[in-house]
């Protein structure tokens, strides 16, 4: 009884699920067409053009019909070949032909050339632009991967389908129509077996091949696990023989492959039948033809041409069905593409503030009652007031994971505090403009970050219009310039993500000639030397030194020894400045601090 | 092909039936036309409506064979397709499981993960047409070309012309497709990889307000591509609507020769002439299967060269370990390493004699070659020059498995596998209870985060440990190498991520846990290093210096260096002064 009621409330929501599917794609769809709107004019010429195509392909069959029949009566009753006339209808034919094969040539032309570029290319730009004015909280929060996906696998999607739409409307719906007709007028009962036999057959076929779709889905999913099993196996090379894996490696790639191997086979065999089964129905119709239109022909109420146009009508019949039928099975695969997509560019987008007050003094800044938190249930940041005048050299520390970035994401408006507020100099960073308030920052992290360009361009990022010689000037300072000098092609080096010429170290050493360049009013070091060899350290702390005596400077950092010499330590944890002070005072606290900075000198006790 | 046709061995059976199965459905559906114009010249011509009815049902047979045999071939072929591609990926994973590390890198990791997939998958696909198209299209072809010349031979002449044109037309088009191709996945790649870049470097790139920048250069990617993609695409949809042109085109002609001919020859029938337009239609779709088939050729080709590459690896066979307990001394006696291909040695005549249950520590910097030192030990890689003894023994005298039964090891980089917590602790010892297990973590200082997840041991990491923190991903495989029963442990910069405090406390738990087991510290951090038995410090291979801290800040300017970088002058605090 419960049970029953049950399964009456699920279907209940499943059909409410599904009327809000429907309701979602017809507003999908409604976007499709608003958004196709620049290509419309060029859509309507394509459906002029392939209608004239349409016109000609059902021209074809009926003139290759009578010159046949011409044929087989000279052949079976003597009457003469007006060749002249049979000529002229050669030629004529051969007309229609040509124009059909040219005007579906323009049309392949035409669409294609307008869908990418105009459609699917402006689409991708439109996204990449959108991502320009993401808030850096959606993207910290989506996979890389799924961005990515939507920008070209979604599109794709998208972009076939408006491609094939013509297909499926214009020239599919008249098709069928035109043949239709055509058939009825020349012979309905023979009509019939095209008109029911050929439909019948490609029903059957989409029934079975929506089988097999769901056994290639499964199939899809397997085929994921062995790419992420081969992938972590590689990749993991040293532990696995370091801890004697292969068999336990073996045992589950068997295991995949085994699943794979059994959902692939149902998938090949489902997707492969309906090729015979459609090739049955096909030459049932056409048996049915030939001894239906053998008997009409033998009691005189058809000829031997149309007889023969019949079979080609037959033919032409399936091509147009087939096409819609998959167009339209696409049709819920391509409405979730669009629909991920439309989720995208309707992301909430940064808001501008008005007015544009620049802070004008050396850098004093202040968080005042600052509270943050990621999610909203767990609080991260209460209550936190820093102050750093001008030029003071600012160290945060304190465990992975207790608050250190976050200061960073606030302090650049990468994320905004929930309450409280931060000013640079007087002025509410949440007054500035973003552009404006990021341009006070240099930045040098612990995940160097550096684009797929020459070693050249990746110093010169930090300063528009920066000369050569200001660049050559910043690597010498970052003491990268002996290094990039060894390399064949010197500054002119491309950097990308294979390229093991570099070492993590001098990649930091780059961003930090990249800020150098910069030279911006305050630096933010984020464990800017964790990957530097200790000799280069030595060398770079010069650099550093200097650039943080005349700047306001925010220091992250593992190493002690690189922050002892701070005017304000933040002790962070948990979310909390827990203390404040210089490292004298701190140590003289005995507190946390205390409790860290000795933890690195009893490592052994 | 060589190391790939035994693969297709269990399917030989299998695949001849599966061509004979293909010729019988061929040859029926040349028959059909041939039938239908009987129909034409002796049943409608003479009024015979038996002679049709007799006619329609041997096409009606034919019909069936043909049903049938395509269902056959369907199972037969996807149990061939899915079986070889199965049995070759395993092939292919148990090859690459057993290469050495030197064949390892001469392939790298991204290429072996596409030869181990991607390539098999596109054999499978490919070589499933391959065999269709072998069989069907030579008798299409000749058998059409038979049934058309054996009805007149200046209808089928038609055909001469026609199939050198379409063979044309689509050597034309796929040569210049290729490049388009590779082009088009050019600029595909760099716009994937432009906007990954600015995802992944957002903050960077906000910092120096370069977000207007970026986007040109992925719009600038993104027109190239779609150029690219449009060529190709106009190229490739050419094929069918020119062939298509060309047979219409044909067919007219051999109305036009059939109206002459009919006039001429008295053995012609118009019944041949209609049959001849239908083998001319049925050999011109042979021919697009058989172009595309040769068009993906080089890809294929391609496919299977990369795939018998890793096939013909040598590898080394598993060797079974012997049952030695090996003690914990570690002796390295004149020890140089080369990578192969590399200019400068690894390492140069290193010695190091660590007594059984020592704590020793390897500190460097990046490139010094302490994880090499690791490797040689692990036997991932034999030793250039000299000799390397665990627990008094060669390793020569060792098979490589008893000697990494010896040794447990958590990597610098630590591969965290997909599967539960407990699943990537037990690769320590399988045989490993729930209560040692939390005991591990305990030391290891992750068992705070196993319990902060309500499934505990059985809470899912993701691939590569995705799911977890750099700091955590270390603590997990220090658990994981602390739970396997070996003689020595080796820290491979296995604490660089984390605190000094966690840190400081995990030591001290490892130390009173590994009491009696040799271990072996790689590091850069000297705080790490300071309080072990002994340190060696390496430097560009070579060692500058062993002794204890005390000993090595008197005599090892190396060190000295290192100290004072990371922890500042000596001082009674800092425990410089000793």
């Amino acid at each position: 009884m419960k049970n029953a009621e049950s399964t009456k409330k699920d279907r209940a929501k499943s059909t409410e699920e599904r009327r809000e599917t429907r309701i979602k794609s017809k507003k999908t769809l409604k976007r499709i067409l608003q958004e196709a709107k620049p290509i419309r004019g060029w859509l309507l010429l394509t459906a002029f053009v392939s209608m004239v195509s349409v016109a000609m392909v059902l021209l074809g069959p009926e003139l290759l019909g009578t010159q046949t029949n011409i044929l087989y009566d000279y052949w079976a009753n003597g009457t003469a070949i007006d060749m002249p006339y049979f000529i002229r209808r050669c030629l004529l034919l051969g007309g229609v032909y040509l124009l059909s094969g040219v005007c579906s040539l323009a049309t392949m032309f035409i669409m294609n050339n307008v869908v990418s570029r105009l459609f699917t290319c402006e689409l991708r730009i439109r996204i990449s632009d959108k991502i320009r004015r993401l808030a850096v909280k959606f993207v910290d929060g989506t996979p890389k991967g799924e961005v990515i996906s939507r920008m070209t696998n979604d599109v794709s999607v998208l972009g076939n389908t408006i491609h094939t739409i013509l297909d499926l409307t214009v020239s599919g719906v008249l098709k069928l129509a035109g043949i239709t007709i055509i058939v009825f007028t020349i012979q309905p009962v023979m009509a019939l077996a095209v008109v029911i036999l050929l439909p019948l057959s490609l029903t059957l076929a989409s029934l079975i091949s929506q089988r097999s779709q769901k056994h290639f889905a499964d199939a899809r999913k397997s085929i994921g696990d062995i790419y992420a099993l081969n992938e972590e196996d590689f990749s993991g090379f040293a532990t696995i023989k370091a801890y004697h894996l292969e068999a336990r490696q073996k045992r589950e790639h068997d295991r995949i492959t085994e699943e794979a191997k059994g959902r692939l086979e149902k998938g090949f065999y489902l997707a492969g039948i309906v090729q015979p089964i459609v090739s049955l129905t096909n030459n049932v119709a056409y048996i049915a033809i030939c001894i239906l239109g053998g008997a009409l022909a033998i009691s005189g109420k058809m000829n031997v041409g149309e007889v023969v146009a019949f079979v080609l009508y037959a033919k032409l019949f399936a091509g147009p069905l087939e096409s819609i039928s998959s167009g339209l099975s696409t049709m819920q695969h391509t409405l979730a593409s669009a629909g991920r997509i439309y989720d995208l560019l309707d992301r909430e987008e940064l808001e501008l503030p008005e007015g544009r007050p620049l802070p004008q003094g050396g850098g004093h800044i202040r968080f005042e009652h600052v509270d943050f938190s990621y999610v909203p249930e767990k609080p991260l940041i209460r209550d936190l007031n820093i102050d750093v005048r001008p030029g003071q050299k600012v160290a945060i520390v304190g465990p992975t994971g207790g608050g250190k970035t976050t200061i960073v994401n606030l302090l650049m408006r990468f994320y905004d505090v929930n309450a409280g507020r931060i000013t640079i100099d007087g002025v509410d960073t949440k007054a500035m403009e973003r552009a404006d308030l990021r341009a006070m920052f240099s930045m040098v992290l612990q995940d160097t970050w550096l684009f797929s360009g020459t070693i050249y361009e990746n110093i010169a990022y930090g300063k528009e219009g920066a000369t050569r010689q200001e660049v050559l000037e910043a690597a010498r300072r970052a003491h990268i310039d002996h290094f990039v000098e060894t390399l064949p092609e010197g500054y002119d080096t491309l950097i990308n993500e294979e390229s093991t010429n570099i070492s993590s170290g001098q990649k930091q050493l780059l961003t930090i000639a990249r800020a150098y360049l910069a030279n911006r009013s305050i630096l933010i070091l984020d464990e800017a030397t964790s990957n530097v060899d200790t000799r280069t350290e030595i060398l770079i702390q010069q650099t550093m030194d200097e650039l943080m005596r005349t700047r306001t400077s925010f220091v992250i950092a593992h190493r002690l020894s690189t922050i002892v010499n701070a005017d304000t330590i933040l002790v962070v944890n948990e979310g909390r400045i827990v203390e404040q002070g210089t490292h004298t005072e701190l140590l003289a606290k005995n507190g946390f601090y205390a409790e860290i900075y000795n933890s690195q000198y009893a490592l052994l006790n | 092909m060589k190391q790939i046709l035994p693969f297709l061995k269990p399917y030989k059976n299998r695949l001849i039936l599966d061509g004979a199965l293909f010729f019988i459905i061929t040859v029926c559906s040349l028959l059909m036309p041939y039938l239908m114009s009987d129909i034409v010249n002796v049943g409608i011509k003479n009024g015979d409506m038996p002679y049709i009815l007799r006619q329609g049902a041997l096409m009606l047979a034919l019909s069936a064979a043909m049903l049938v045999s395509g269902l056959a071939t369907t199972k037969i072929n996807s149990k061939i397709a899915s079986g070889f591609s199965a049995d070759l990926q395993r092939g292919v994973f148990q090859k690459i499981n057993s290469l050495t590390f030197e064949e390892y890198e001469s392939i790298g990791t991204s290429s072996l993960i596409t030869r181990s997939t991607d390539d098999i998958f596109t054999l499978q696909e490919v070589s499933f047409n391959f065999v269709y198209a072998l069989v069907t299209v030579p008798v299409l072809f000749f058998g059409g070309a038979a049934l058309a010349f054996s009805s007149d031979w200046l209808l089928a002449l038609v055909l001469v012309v026609l199939a050198p044109l379409v063979l044309l037309i689509v050597w034309l088009v796929t040569r210049n497709i290729g490049p388009l191709w590779v082009n088009a996945d050019k600029y595909i790649d760099l716009q994937n990889k432009i906007v990954r870049e600015r995802l992944g470097g957002i903050r960077v790139i906000r910092s120096f307000d370069k977000e207007r920048f970026e986007h040109e250069r992925a719009a600038d990617a993104t027109r190239e591509m779609a150029t690219n993609i449009i060529r190709s695409n106009v190229l490739t949809n050419m094929i069918n609507p020119l062939s298509m042109l060309l047979l219409n085109l044909s067919t007219v002609a051999m109305l036009y020769i059939g109206a002459i001919r009919l006039q001429v020859e008295p053995l012609l029938s118009a019944g041949d002439v209609i049959a001849t337009i239908q083998y001319v239609a049925l050999i011109m779709n042979g021919l697009l299967v058989l172009s595309w088939t040769i068009a993906f050729m080089p890809h294929l080709k391609v496919c299977v060269r990369r795939i018998a590459e890793v096939l013909s690896l040598k590898g080394v066979e598993a060797q079974t370990s012997e049952k030695i307990r090996l003690g914990g001394e570690i002796e390295l006696q004149d020890v140089s390493f080369r990578y192969e291909n590399a200019e400068a040695a690894a390492l140069s005549h290193i010695d190091m004699r660590i007594p059984s249950g020592a704590v020793a520590a390897i500190i460097g910097g990046t490139g010094s070659g302490k994880s090499t030192v690791a490797k040689l030990l692990l036997r991932f890689h034999a030793p250039t020059e000299g000799e390397i003894r665990l627990g008094g023994r060669d390793f020569e005298t060792l098979t490589r498995e008893t000697v990494r039964n010896g040794i447990s090891i958590a990597l610098q980089k630590p591969s965290i596998f997909q599967g539960t917590i407990a699943e990537n602790l037990r690769m320590g010892n399988p045989a490993a209870t729930d209560d040692e297990l939390a005991y591990a973590c305990r030391i290891a200082q992750i068992y705070d985060f196993v319990l902060s997840h309500e499934e505990g041991f059985d809470y899912k990491l993701s691939q590569a440990g995705a799911n977890l923190s750099g700091g955590q991903k270390q603590r997990i495989s220090i658990a994981r190498a602390i739970l396997k029963d070996a003689a020595v442990y080796v820290f491979d910069d296995s604490f660089s991520a984390l605190d000094y405090l966690t840190e400081s406390k995990l030591r001290r738990e490892l130390n009173a846990y590994l009491r009696g087991k040799t271990q072996l510290i790689v590091t850069q951090r000297a705080a790490s290093a300071m309080r072990c038995d002994i340190i060696y410090v390496l430097d560009r291979g070579c060692v500058v210096g062993s002794g204890t801290h005390a000993e090595l800040m008197e005599h090892c300017p190396i060190y000295r260096e290192i100290y004072v970088s990371q922890l500042g002058e000596p001082s009674p605090e800092n425990g410089g002064a000793q």
